[in-house]
């Protein structure tokens, strides 16, 4: 169906004006109600920007987009589609996108950034730890008694945990549990019952010693922390404690809640201090910053409240049943004043409860909308398909509640094949683990066995998976049966070995004494150093293990180790070296190249997907250095907090994948859909997740506690919120199997084994398809019927043996091919030396002046200060005079005497009297005498691709249109005589001045070089055409001189007012 | 004077016609003055004209900025860009609130001051009358006075004085003509600039236009009303017909975003090419390829340019591609100063010196070539103190100054030490000048050190010029504000990389143009700035089609126009506009795009020598036979390579060699040791024998070394008990009496454990508490025991010749022994730094053998019989787990958990299985026999603790 085909509830719903409420099912074309939707406002006028998308994903607004594009193409050529010009972005993208447009009305800077999810992380572990320094040096002691209780790992994890769950909520601060029962009652009674007890026929000896100990330690006052746990006497003669017991332990614990609640809030806005701190430290937010505020924003500020509020006449917002509470706000202020509005969502699809994602919001929202309709009529999923999925949920999800979803596409005559299927193993006395290989080798033969049929190849078939942590299994099980796969399960990045590798090389580079990252690298591909190899380095060292390298110490490794090690040392000493110069994206590229850690990489079978993870580490070397700079410490840092906190990253996308079964998580597979669709591991039961705090609805916050040994109790409000949150999870399982399901287009496969524990998908998946797993036997195959359509029953031994032969092998290799390349197998030989370290980079000026030129003629060292160094002369101390008298002189005899004001009276008297011997001279008089002569006239031409720049103090014509040229120079002459000075210091301006002349097109040059000082001693020369190629010889020279430098020091007279002088040259003394 | 215009579309001969002009005026001695943008453009046409007419006397070619400021009688100085940063950073922190917000704005508003796009006179204006944010409105007034005050001039001040001079002034411009070239788009404050410049002398501008074509759209709003002013003296310039270039690039200078027809173009004649790249390394390959295949073309390097869309990152990436693959390239760029390495080391030294910086910041500067000191000393200082989790500024700082070349943290000590921050940043400086640029030192190696030292001592000579000295965190964000301009290396033979709106006056033979995708060219507009938006000229797009049309109309040989079809996370990305829009232009004539993937599965298609062995490596688990085949034709380096990279999977776990074998073969085994190696001999190897030790202490202190500590602190309490009590079973009412002992033993414990550590470290100070609290613990649980078993022996050795396990002997130390007083029944006890699971039967397939051997080896050679032996948690709270003889329970051996008691017979059979496990390992040992063999896992799995995987490497999904 194309964009803006639509059924008719689906036009209905497209022609709805003002606020709108859509049920979408899943698979019934809400993108194309939302395209027709926007493409009726946009042709009734509105200007695609006051249109906005709110998605729930990134990937969600790309998509439409680029629909949107191709629904609504662009006007004339080259310019962007109205589509693509409507807003369309995720709650945050919208956030960051309004912040920044009003950074200076939220106090931020404009050019604020987002923290991604692994970047805020590494943020909070740093504010943590300055939190615990802080409280440590203001008040010690409750901080003591938290780390104490919880050591400093697990108490990071816990006020992270409270910090993010109470902002989810819009709360700051939880509020303190009320006063605590006191202890003494409880005590009494058990006091008494203790005595009773003993005062009566004790069961046992044992029983007796028990009853001795307890009235011990309640006759000696014991703290709270004490009583927390008096387990250990409730044995079994001794049942009549139990409730006294239970009764005391209660009390303890609200004594032990309130204290560690005080402390705990006592932390917490320290940590939110720093945390905040090191935020605006980096100009960033997190995701939860962004919707605080915004929204903080928009309520406090009236004028950029209207001001966004009028910029949208149509806000749509998808997938609205995964919204929270704080994200329902912002889009009522950013949506109030729009014209129209409309909400699209599935309450059955509603699979985010662990981002907070509260559904109750859609159903109060549909139930009290003006407008609301629904979408039942499903494109994507052949009638059998359809057929299951309303027969399975139309008995799980509340009654009343669920619709039907009703086939609205026509599929081919092709499909008419086995559309459903349950694959399950008969794991009867066996333990999960080989269940589950079992029933991933007999799903990975029925895909096999799907592919074979020639209907659909790998890419068109998905595995999903609730968890993705037993993913490999199934890999692995594909991998076997001959079918590419393509692991998308995002959880798995920086613990893979290649990051894990480069990683520890990392480590190495910044400290060659770590010995771990040292034995990783060298056990490694990177240098592939044997067990042997690993155990005589440490046999030959004393400390360090990298001492026996770096001293070469190595007589006791075999000589193939000990070349590896010297190799080893030889690549990394100069990645060492150049790491101080270059950038972090850079030294990884580095290592990787240096050690050819790629091509080890890519002879695997899975070396596209290694190289690939290396590729992303480049690329997130890069990132990470454009936030912070080359901070190695830092990155490695930051790599090693997401490693251990298990950041969710996906492994890179190769391009491979595209024709592979891909494996995928369920909660990924939201918005997509497959031709064939496998939905495994029916049979996991859920695993609670033992929550070490949680908040109730309302704000409360249920903690663990430490007894006074250390042992931990859950409070008993952690316990309530816990069941309570068990509700609700089950609930959602029951929508995320939905999902699943209802993402299959021609057929859909679930597997499992039985038994299927009572809470796990299978055992409702069994019922609706009428199964009795008592009676299913391995080796059976039967079909069950469901409404008019039938579905298959396969089930298999629980053995992990894949059945039948794999198609193909993609890896095998043939024997004759083996023994061809035997010969690689020899033993490994030397590496060859590498080249000594980068070459210098050359020094090469575009352009460059007579001085220049002069000045590395004289000193190439006070050139490469001066010039490429561009050191300047230290700010005090430099006598000015000299060159103030030749700046002013010069600019007195080319008419303008304003610098001569600015000259001490001595310096002035000396400029004036210079100026009136030049007037006096022959020289002055003549070029009084020339027409058109010209002062400081600049020349520039080309020499060796160099721009030679520089200006004449007089240039006039003489006869035959030849060329005056003067320069004026301002020096103190001493003894010497002009001509000589000339001679040894000027010879290359006269080179200089005199090509530019020529070069102009003079047939001749004079040029005279007059000394002030003896204005009549003039060094006159004359240059014709026929001297050009000659001076230009000279001149190339000098350039070619310079060009090729390796700028040597020549100390002497050039020294005097060298800014290099005692700063980075010894100068004389050099 | 008259205003005279030469306007045309690209390609029309401007140039040309600007050119003769100025040629004719020097000619005439009018000493002419060629005006252009920017400094870059400068230099070409210096160049341009140097090479037409030999030399260049008697005219200049000058900037703008340059002409305005002569005019304008407005220095120069780099310095004032630093000063008025710190000005306006002191504006926004008196401001009030929110500093960065006012700072942030208040650069904006200079930055659209600066590019001329707006009217000062208009944000103060606004300021009046209330229109801007009163915060900002405020902030904006002090800011300017400040400015004053340092006499510094306000962004935009040289362009307005000058303008106002020469409305004013007849002496202002001494009547040389201007000749204007270059100017795509003029802002308000050029236009009046200009306006008055044409009062004072012959003006001519040069400017691309072709009316009513939608690629001129952005200029149109500057260029329309002088079209009016000028009226009758504009030369127009028409678009020549053919220039040398292939018919479908002068198709596309005519056609782009023009509606006008064009004739229709025969086959695709190699002008364009259409590269379609796989993510960004796929654009990187995308990009060598077009670039070699025009050096192959005969194209030189210079006359080669890539154009990237904007300032991102994408130039960096290409020329580090670029370079990889042996092509030059230049690539001028401005990095932040902390981003250079050689900043980045000074700043953290700064945050160490000043702001309780930590131990990483102090060592960044340590490990710079800038701190003279050599690496290993460094490495060797900081593992050290990485041991010790010492991460105090205090403490690191006693702890170096202790070591033998301690004392060059001169560079500390002067920062720390002077009181003006300023100067003692300078001294720090010039110190560290010799150590990188001195004689001795490398020349020129690393560019980027030079201009970020340079732009350093830049910023402190800016500020010693304020009149209030700037502090330490004024200096610090100077100094992180400050910009370091590196240059990209050699220009000749060199291709350049240049964004989309600097690639302007120079015509190229070869145009690689990147980032046509969506959200690439284009670029999106940025989010208004303060200004009014009506005073904006015209969208980012209008301005990137202007640009893209002159880009491609200055191309004379082959244009590549590459987009990227997916990114990095493999999501599908959309064509720009302007690639649809060239496919428009070229109809059928199109080329088909070519797909350049992220990197070259087939040798054939590789560009590099190294993706070629990339791709070759490739086929080894896919093609075995081809790669066979190209290994055969491969050269030696190649083949050994390859060889290599085979070999370094192929590694074996066993341990081989004699000599290394040779220790094992008539010792002892401990039972610790057969323990471990039974639970997997691959951890054993790693953390008993290579024995890396760890360097980052962390803060809680380690497990062994917590249980060292533990162990020791019990043997002393346990040991000085019936000093404290009067005899050796303790009894609840005993508790209040034990207390201080157990705390004095934990005091001394940690006291001969410290070595060297702080003892006020939060590790210790935190192990001494848990400590206090967990040994407290298992006191408690000590005295409430119901068992009957009151004598005890602590770290009894097991006698010579050890347990014989047939072969091989087990000696060792068992932790304690339990007696009963009258009969020879014994309990051994193994402290453990965590709670045990629940054994009895289970305890030897879980991997713990020592309870068992001790059993034994307390049976067979001290004469006791053995009933039992747990493991007991030294964290306190949990029970004490392991096996009991069940027959010994109604003998006092009571108290114990349930699960653990075993029958007689079980029980034997258990110590059978564990002599037999231990003689196994025990044999393995001393064959080498290591694997990866993890049996505390789950079901074979290594156990999700087991940190060893790096090194035992063993795969693990
Ligand atoms: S990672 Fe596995 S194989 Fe390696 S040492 Fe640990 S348990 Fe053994």
């Amino acid at each position: 169906m194309s964009a803006l085909e639509l059924t008719d509830e689906q036009r209905a719903a497209t022609l709805v004006d003002g606020e709108l409420f859509l049920s979408a099912g899943a698979g019934t074309g809400k993108t194309s109600v939302v395209i027709a939707r926007i493409a009726r406002a946009i042709a009734a006028g509105a200007a695609p920007e006051r249109v906005l998308v709110v998605t729930y994903t990134e990937a969600a607004a790309h998509e439409l987009v680029d629909r949107l594009a191709r629904a609504l193409p662009a006007a004339s050529p080259g310019v962007q589609s109205p589509g693509s010009r409507v807003h369309a972005s995720t709650i945050h993208g919208l956030c960051a996108r309004l912040l920044r447009e009003h950074a200076l009305a939220a106090g931020l800077p404009s050019d604020l950034r987002v923290l991604n999810e692994g970047q805020a992380r590494v943020l909070a572990r740093a504010a943590f730890s300055a939190a615990v320094e802080r409280a440590r040096a203001e008040d010690p002691e409750p901080v003591l008694e938290l780390l104490t209780d919880y050591g400093f790992g697990e108490l990071r994890t816990l006020v992270l945990e409270l910090d993010r769950k109470l902002r989810a909520r819009g709360e700051s601060t939880p509020p303190v549990p009320p006063p605590a029962r006191p202890l003494a009652e409880p005590v009494a009674a058990l006091q008494s019952a203790c005595e009773a007890m003993l005062a009566g026929a004790v069961p046992s000896e044992q029983a007796r010693k028990k009853l001795e100990r307890l009235q011990a330690l309640l006759a000696r006052d014991p703290a709270p922390a004490e009583l927390a746990n008096l387990r250990r006497f409730s044995i079994r003669p001794l049942q009549e404690l139990k409730e006294p017991c239970k009764a005391v332990q209660l009390a303890a614990l609200e004594h032990l809640d309130r204290s560690a609640h005080e402390r705990l809030l006592q932390l917490l806005p320290r940590f939110r201090a720093a945390y905040q701190r090191g935020k605006e430290r980096e100009g960033a937010l997190d995701f939860d910053d962004l919707q605080e505020r915004l929204c903080e924003l928009l309520e406090q500020d009236a004028v950029v409240r209207a001001e966004v509020q009028e910029a949208y006449d149509l806000v749509l917002v998808d997938e609205f049943q995964d919204t929270n509470g704080l994200q329902c706000r912002l889009l009522d202020l950013v949506s109030a004043a729009s014209r129209d509005r409309v909400f699209v969502g599935d309450e059955f699809q509603s699979i985010y409860r662990f981002r907070d994602a509260d559904v109750g919001l859609f159903r109060t929202r549909r139930d009290g909308a003006s407008a609301a309709s629904a979408l039942t009529g499903n494109f994507r999923s052949r009638p059998p398909v359809l057929a299951f999925v309303n027969e399975l949920f139309g008995g799980l999800f509340d009654e009343g509640t669920y619709r039907p979803l009703v086939p609205a596409a026509a599929f081919p005559a092709s499909a008419a094949a086995e559309a459903v299927e349950l694959v399950l193993v008969d794991g009867r006395g066996r333990l999960m683990p080989e269940r589950r290989e079992a029933e991933a080798a007999a799903l990975a033969a029925r895909l096999r066995a799907i592919v074979g049929e020639g209907v659909h190849g790998p890419g068109d078939c998905v595995v999903l998976l609730r968890s993705g942590s037993d993913a490999a299994v199934y890999e692995r099980a594909l991998g076997r049966a001959g079918l590419p796969t393509a692991s998308l399960i995002a959880q798995r990045y920086y613990g893979v070995q290649a990051v894990r590798d480069v990683t520890a090389y990392l480590a190495l580079v910044r400290n060659r004494f770590d010995d771990t990252a040292l034995a990783s690298v060298l056990a490694s591909p990177l240098v592939g150093l044997s067990n042997d190899g690993l155990l005589g380095l440490r046999r030959a060292a004393q400390a360090a293990l990298y001492y026996p390298i770096q001293y070469d110490q190595l007589e006791g490794l075999e000589d193939v180790d000990r070349s590896k090690l010297r190799a080893f040392r030889e690549r990394y000493e100069a990645i060492v070296a150049a790491s101080s110069a270059c950038g972090l994206a850079e030294l990884v590229q580095r290592v990787i190249d240096d050690h050819d850690y790629d091509l080890a990489s890519l002879v695997r079978r899975d070396g596209r997907q290694r190289d690939a993870n290396l590729r992303k580490l480049v690329q997130l070397a890069d990132e990470f250095e454009r936030l912070r700079g080359a901070d190695l410490a830092g990155l490695l840092d930051s790599l090693d907090t997401l490693e251990s906190e298990a950041v969710r990253e996906a492994e890179a996308v190769t391009e491979a994948q595209a024709d592979a079964v891909r494996i995928m998580t369920i909660h990924a597979s939201k918005g997509l859909e497959f031709p064939v669709v496998a939905v495994a591991d029916l049979a996991r039961a859920p695993v609670r997740a033992t929550a070490g705090v949680a908040v109730a609805a309302d704000g409360r916050v249920g903690l663990t506690l430490r007894d006074a040994h250390g042992g931990s109790v859950r409070s008993p409000l952690l316990e309530a919120i816990v069941d309570e949150a068990r509700r609700e999870e089950d609930a959602e399982r029951s929508r995320v199997l939905y999902v699943a399901l209802t993402r299959a287009q021609h057929r859909l496969v679930l597997a499992g084994s039985v038994p299927a524990p009572a809470d796990s998908d299978l055992a409702p998946v069994l019922a609706a398809a009428g199964v009795d797993e008592d009676r299913v036997r391995a080796g059976e195959e039967f079909t069950c019927e469901i409404g008019a359509h039938l579905l298959t029953v396969r089930v298999h031994d629980c053995v992990a043996q894949i059945p039948g032969e794999p198609i193909a092998s993609a890896g095998s290799t043939a024997p004759a091919v083996g023994e061809q390349l035997s010969l690689l197998d020899q033993p490994v030989e030397l590496l060859p030396p590498l080249s000594s370290g980068p070459g210098r980079a050359r020094h090469r000026p575009r352009v460059l002046s007579f001085s220049a030129l002069d000045l590395h003629e004289r000193c190439g060292f006070r050139y490469y200060a001066e010039r490429v160094l561009r050191l300047r002369a230290a700010p005090v101390g430099a006598g000015e005079g000299g060159t103030a008298v030749g700046d002013a002189v010069h600019r007195v005899i080319a008419g303008d005497p304003a610098l001569l004001e600015q000259l001490s009276s001595g310096d002035r008297d000396r400029a004036e009297s210079l100026v009136a011997e030049w007037r006096a001279s022959a020289l002055g008089q003549r070029v009084d005498q020339l027409a058109g002569v010209r002062h400081e006239l600049e020349f520039a031409f080309l020499e060796r691709d160099v721009v030679i720049r520089g200006s004449f103090d007089l240039h006039g014509s003489i006869a035959d249109g030849g060329t005056l040229i003067v320069d004026l120079k301002t020096n103190r002459l001493g003894d010497a005589a002009p001509s000589a000075i000339v001679a040894d210091r000027y010879r290359l301006q006269q080179v200089i001045y005199a090509l530019a002349a020529l070069r102009a097109g003079a047939p001749a040059v004079e040029l005279a070089f007059c000394f002030l000082e003896r204005p009549d001693a003039v060094v006159v020369e004359r240059f014709a055409q026929r001297d050009a190629a000659g001076l230009a010889d000279e001149l190339r020279d000098a350039i070619d001189r310079l060009l090729s430098s390796e700028f040597e020091a020549s100390p002497g007279l050039t020294c005097r007012d060298c800014p290099a002088l005692d700063r980075i040259c010894a100068g004389t003394a050099a | 004077m008259p205003l005279r215009l030469l306007v045309g579309p690209v390609r029309s001969g401007k140039l040309g016609a600007v050119l003769e002009r100025f040629e004719q005026a020097i000619a005439n001695g009018q000493r002419p003055s060629l005006l252009v943008p920017a400094a870059s453009e400068r230099d070409e046409l210096e160049r341009e004209i140097c090479e037409r007419a030999g030399a260049l006397i008697g005219g200049e070619v000058v900037t703008l900025d340059e002409l305005a400021r002569r005019i304008g009688g407005v220095r120069r100085d780099d310095r004032d860009a630093v000063r008025a940063r710190a000005v306006r950073q002191r504006v926004a922190v008196a401001a009030g609130s929110r500093p960065r917000a006012i700072y942030s704005a208040l650069e904006s508003l200079d930055a659209e001051l600066e590019r001329g796009g707006v009217d000062r006179a208009e944000i103060e204006r606004a300021v009046r009358e209330g229109e801007l944010d009163a915060g900002l409105a405020g902030a904006y007034d002090s800011f300017v006075e400040a400015l004053a005050a340092e006499g510094i001039a306000p962004a935009g001040a040289p362009l307005a004085a000058a303008t106002r001079r020469l409305e004013r002034e007849l002496a202002a411009w001494d009547g040389r003509p201007v000749i204007a070239y270059g100017f795509d788009d003029l802002s308000p404050a050029q236009l009046a600039f200009l306006q008055a410049l044409e009062l004072r002398c012959e003006l001519v501008l040069a400017l691309p236009y072709e009316p009513g074509r939608a690629a001129f759209a952005a200029l149109s709003a500057s260029v329309e009303p002088l079209l009016v002013r000028a009226e009758g003296a504009i030369e127009e310039h028409r678009a020549s017909a053919a220039y040398g270039a292939p018919d479908s690039l002068v198709a596309l200078a005519r056609g782009l975003f023009s509606d006008r027809d064009h004739a229709a173009l025969g086959e695709s004649d190699g002008g364009v090419r259409l590269l379609e790249a796989v993510s960004t390394d796929g654009e990187a390959r995308a990009v060598i390829g077009a670039a070699s295949a025009m050096l192959k073309r005969g194209i030189p390097a210079e006359q080669i340019v890539v154009v990237v869309p904007g300032s991102g990152t994408r130039a960096g990436r290409l020329a580090s591609a670029l370079e990889a693959a042996s092509i030059p390239v230049v690539h001028d760029r401005i990095e932040p100063f902390a981003a250079v390495p050689f900043g980045g080391a000074l700043l953290a030294l700064c945050r160490y010196a000043w702001h309780g910086g930590d131990r990483d910041d102090l060592f960044r500067w340590l490990r710079s070539p800038a701190s003279g000191l050599a690496r290993p000393f460094v490495d060797d200082c900081e593992a050290r103190l990485r041991m010790r989790g010492e991460q105090r500024p205090h403490e690191i700082l006693g702890v170096l100054q202790a070591e033998p070349k301690g004392r060059r943290l001169g560079d500390l000590d002067t920062l720390r030490a002077a009181e003006s921050p300023l100067e003692a940043l300078r001294v720090v400086l010039e110190g560290c000048a010799p150590r990188l640029f001195g004689l001795a030192a490398e020349r020129v190696a690393d560019p980027a050190a030079h201009r970020a030292w340079d732009a350093a001592i830049g910023v402190l000579d800016a500020l010693s010029m304020l009149g209030r000295k700037a502090d330490r965190d004024e200096l610090e964000t100077a100094l992180e504000r400050a910009r370091v301009r590196v240059a990209g290396g050699d220009r000749s033979g060199a291709v350049s990389i240049v964004e989309l709106g600097r690639a302007r006056l120079r015509t190229m033979a070869g145009v690689i143009v990147t980032g046509l995708e969506e959200g690439g060219v284009p670029r999106r507009d940025r989010p208004p700035a303060l200004v009014p938006t009506t005073l904006r000229q015209a969208t980012q797009e209008e301005r990137d089609r202007f640009l893209f049309s002159a880009l491609v109309a200055r191309t004379d040989d082959q244009l590549v126009l590459v987009r990227q079809i997916s990114d990095a996370q493999g999501r599908e990305l959309a064509p720009s506009p302007f690639w649809l829009e060239v496919l428009r232009v070229l109809g059928e004539a199109a080329p088909a795009p070519e797909l350049v993937r992220e990197t070259a599965h087939e040798p054939a298609d590789a560009l590099t020598p190294r993706e070629r062995l990339r791709a070759i490596a490739g086929l080894e688990a896919l093609d075995a036979e081809r790669f066979a085949a190209l290994l055969a034709g491969a050269g030696a380096d190649e083949r050994d390579r390859l060889a290599r990279a085979r070999a370094a999977w192929k590694r074996s776990t066993r341990i081989e060699r004699p000599e290394l074998l040779a220790r094992h073969a008539d010792r002892s085994f401990s039972a610790t040791e057969l323990e471990s190696f039974a639970r997997c001999s691959a951890r054993w190897l790693v953390e008993r024998e290579i024995r890396p030790k760890p360097i980052d202490g962390g803060i809680d202190i380690d497990v062994r070394q917590r249980g060292i500590v533990g162990h020791d602190v019990l043997k002393h309490f346990f040991k000085g008990l019936p000093a404290v009590i009067g005899r050796e079973r303790l009894e609840p009412a005993d508790l209040p009496l034990v207390r201080g002992h157990l705390n004095g033993c934990i005091e001394r414990s940690i006291e001969t454990n410290l070595r060297g550590s702080d003892p006020d470290g939060l590790g210790w100070v935190l192990l001494r508490r848990q400590l206090e609290r967990d040994l407290w613990g298992l006191v408690e649980r000590e005295s409430e025991r119901t068992d009957d078993f009151d004598v005890r022996s602590y770290e009894v050795s097991i006698p010579e010749p050890g347990l014989d396990l047939g072969g091989a002997m087990m000696k060792g130390r068992i932790d304690r022994i339990d007696r009963q007083q009258w009969v020879a029944h014994a309990v051994v006890r193994d402290y453990k730094s965590s709670q045990p699971p629940a054994l009895g039967e289970s305890i030897v397939s879980k991997g713990f053998l020592q309870i068992p051997l001790y059993i034994r080896a307390v049976r067979e050679l001290m004469g006791y019989e053995a009933v039992g032996g747990v493991y007991q948690s030294l964290r306190g709270g949990g029970d004490p787990r392991g096996m009991l003889r069940l027959d010994a329970r109604e003998e006092g051996l009571s108290g114990f958990v349930e699960h653990d008691y075993l029958t007689d017979e079980l029980f034997e059979q258990v110590l059978d299985d564990a002599v037999s496990a231990a003689r196994s390992a025990a044999e393995r040992i001393r064959v080498g026999d290591v694997r990866h063999d993890p049996s505390d896992g789950d079901r074979g799995a290594c156990p999700a603790w087991c940190a060893m995987g790096p090194i035992c490497r063993v795969e693990r999904s």
